[in-house]
């Protein structure tokens, strides 16, 4: 059995970082979160996460700066975004978890990022 | 209008200018007169035959009884006119011969009736004379017959020569007519470009003071423009005019930049384009490629419209809504170019203010929502400890009424970007065969629920357009639901799609409530609710209609609406199957 893939989420929101925890664990992923755009950053050059979860609307850098940075610093991390924007407005992504998500959406999400990888 | 007469218009001889009968017969009645009474009373003169001296004073004195009623009668110059000197001629022919034949002192008078019939219009005039003088000076012959040569001469000569006279008068009187016509024309004409002359003047006039009045309200609109600026160009970009707008919105405080400034001035590098492109265009175009590119769409015909910024005169910026047209003068050639510009810092203001405002909203309704609707899904799929059937109930209530929030929450913010005219629309070949089946399909458990039959009437083959199918789906999904919410328990919702050659056509039509007459054309207003809504507390806000309507209408498409109350409601959805 292969190692658990390692799950970035960058939510500022507790309940909905705690929710995607609790569902990608279900999954069988491993999860850190990161509560804001500048700790994700840091987190970014210290782990080589399989999946990247970005919420985009974030207080100080943005959710779409996040991802930016990912596309640029770990170009075979599987990026998400969630937003409980209109999805005409999300940055280029590998999937998309538009809130409210359900447990199915995530799992489909997970599922796509290990065919991927 | 008085017509003042010259005063030779109204001397005495005028009457002789065109003789009545009366006048013309004058002179042969009253030589007779003389005539007769110097027969009767000088002893010289006698009168040999008095038969025919009176049967000529007869015919003669007939004649001027026809005279006098023709002028009372004022016959024209007809047949009865024509044979009055006729009629004296033959007259005096007979006292002629009664007064001594070719000795009579009175011969001479046949020349006043001759010369009359001799200036008659027409050749064959003479002719006449020719043989009423010949029958007159021959008459008394055929009871006498010529006794001489000399006799025999003067039957010959002396008709010869009234008719040489006859012919001379004709002809003198042909010449006197035409010239008089030749000379009435002249004056008809003289009459007719003087009234041409008149009526010319009196157009130059009016248009004169037509052009005053748009003179006037031309300048005033010029004037009373102060929220666009309006700028006027030639073809090479020289500014030519420059409104009060124009004044406001660059704070050029002095409008002497008319005809000394270029238009160039008034744009930002931006918008010139590069500067290299102008040096090396043909010809050394004064205009900067930006601009020039801008003025050729206007030279093509259109009503150019750009989003851009314009310099002021403190060189700072202001983002405007430019409108570019042709300059036209008065022959309809290309002078130059209109510029017309509005302030659009305010419009930008508000709708950054108003994107800030629906991005919050989102967050901040749907992020707590968001969280609601994820932990009940948690609850409900806990795998270590399953939920008993009640307590399954009570969540799906939770659920329902979340998602309920939501959708509210998504239709308020659709209804938003709609007004800011910021509207995403995803469109694609779609087929609505496949959309209306599945708002049918998924609103079929609520009509059951409901006691509603809903009926279908679906073609088999695909009626595919460009559209954003969920859009589109979401807009059927309302008249559907709006539908089975206004149609009372064993009522009927009926969903038809049908097409022609050039739209395709959603029909939604149940046997619910109907909304009174007076309140169908605010139907498609935001938060509109029908009076048979409240009253029978039918749950809404009143956006569905709305946003459905935003959707078909970004479709291209019309909405129409029928309804007898409390006999039910037709909505129709109907989209151009082409684009336009």
């Amino acid at each position: 059995m292969r190692a658990p893939l390692l799950v970035l989420v960058v939510d500022d929101s507790d309940d909905q970082a705690q929710l995607l925890r609790r569902y990608l664990e279900r999954s069988g992923c491993r999860v850190v979160v990161a509560e804001s755009g500048e700790e994700a950053m840091s987190q970014l050059g210290e782990l080589r996460p399989d999946i990247a979860v970005v919420d985009l609307l974030l207080p100080g850098i943005s959710g779409g700066d996040v991802a930016a940075r990912v596309r640029e610093t770990h170009p075979e991390c599987f990026l998400v975004i969630t937003s409980v924007l209109d999805e005409a407005r999300y940055p280029e992504a590998d999937a998309v978890l538009p809130k409210p998500f359900t447990g199915e959406q995530v799992a489909h999400a997970v599922e796509q990022a290990t065919r991927g990888g | 209008m008085t017509t003042v007469r010259p005063a030779a218009l109204d001397r005495w001889y005028r009457i002789l200018d065109d003789p009545s009968p009366l006048v013309r017969q004058a002179p042969t009645a009253i030589s007779m007169l003389v005539a007769v009474t110097l027969s009767l009373t000088v002893p010289d003169l006698t009168i040999d035959a008095v038969g025919r001296t009176w049967a000529g004073v007869a015919v003669v004195v007939l004649a001027t009884v026809v005279a006098w009623v023709a002028t009372r009668l004022r016959l024209a110059d007809g047949l009865i006119v024509a044979l009055i000197p006729i009629a004296d001629l033959i007259g005096l022919g007979l006292i002629r011969a009664g007064t001594g034949a070719s000795t009579s002192i009175f011969g001479v008078l046949l020349l006043l009736p001759i010369i009359w019939i001799a200036s008659r219009p027409g050749i064959r005039q003479v002719a006449v004379i020719g043989v009423l003088t010949t029958v007159i000076i021959g008459l008394p012959y055929l009871a006498d017959p010529p006794q001489s040569a000399s006799q025999l001469l003067r039957v010959l000569v002396v008709p010869v020569t009234y008719t040489v006279i006859g012919a001379l008068v004709n002809e003198l009187s042909r010449l006197a007519r035409e010239h008089l016509a030749e000379a009435q024309a002249l004056a008809q004409q003289r009459a007719e470009a003087l009234d041409e002359n008149l009526r010319v003047l009196a157009d130059l006039q009016t248009s004169e003071s037509r052009y005053l009045e748009l003179l006037e309200m031309f300048r005033s609109v010029w004037n009373a423009t102060t929220a666009q600026a309006v700028i006027g160009t030639d073809t090479e970009g020289l500014i030519m005019a420059w409104n009060p707008g124009a004044t406001e919105l660059l704070q050029y405080e002095d409008i002497d930049v008319e005809f000394t400034a270029r238009i160039e001035g008034v744009f930002p590098p931006s918008v010139l384009g590069d500067p290299e492109a102008q040096s090396t265009a043909p010809h050394g175009d004064p205009l900067p490629p930006g601009l020039r590119a801008i003025f050729r769409e206007a030279d093509a015909g259109l009503v150019v419209t750009r989003e851009l910024e314009m310099v002021r005169a403190d060189s700072s910026t202001v983002p405007v809504r430019l409108t570019v047209t042709q300059r036209r003068n008065g022959t309809g050639q290309p002078v130059g170019y209109l510029l017309i510009a509005i302030d659009e810092t305010h419009a930008i203001e508000v709708a950054r203010m108003k994107d800030d405002f629906v991005g919050m909203i989102s967050h901040e309704l749907r992020t707590p929502l968001s969280s609601i609707l994820g932990y009940l899904e948690l609850l409900r799929d806990d795998p270590q400890h399953p939920l008993t059937e009640e307590q399954l109930q009570f969540l799906g209530v939770a659920e329902r009424n979340a998602r309920r929030l939501l959708r509210l929450v998504g239709d308020l913010l659709f209804t938003a970007q709609v007004e800011s005219g910021h509207f995403p629309l995803d469109a694609s070949m779609t087929d609505l065969v496949g959309v209306v089946t599945a708002s049918a399909e998924s609103a079929r458990p609520a009509a059951e629920s409901a006691g509603i039959e809903l009926v279908t009437e679906i073609p088999d083959s695909p009626v595919v357009l460009r559209a954003d199918a969920t859009r589109l789906g979401q807009a059927v999904d309302n008249l559907v639901s709006n539908a089975l919410k206004f149609t009372p328990r064993g009522g009927h919702v009926r969903v038809c799609l049908t097409t022609d050659d050039e739209h395709a056509t959603i029909t939604v039509r149940d046997t619910g409530l109907g909304i009174p007459p007076d309140e169908l054309d605010r139907l498609f207003t935001r938060f509109f609710r029908a009076s048979t809504a409240t009253r029978n507390a039918v749950p809404g806000v009143g956006l569905g209609l709305n946003i459905t309507k935003a959707i078909v209408t970004a479709h291209g498409g019309t909405m129409d609406v029928d309804s007898e109350e409390g006999a039910g409601t037709e909505f129709r959805i109907l989209l151009p199957l082409t684009p336009g």
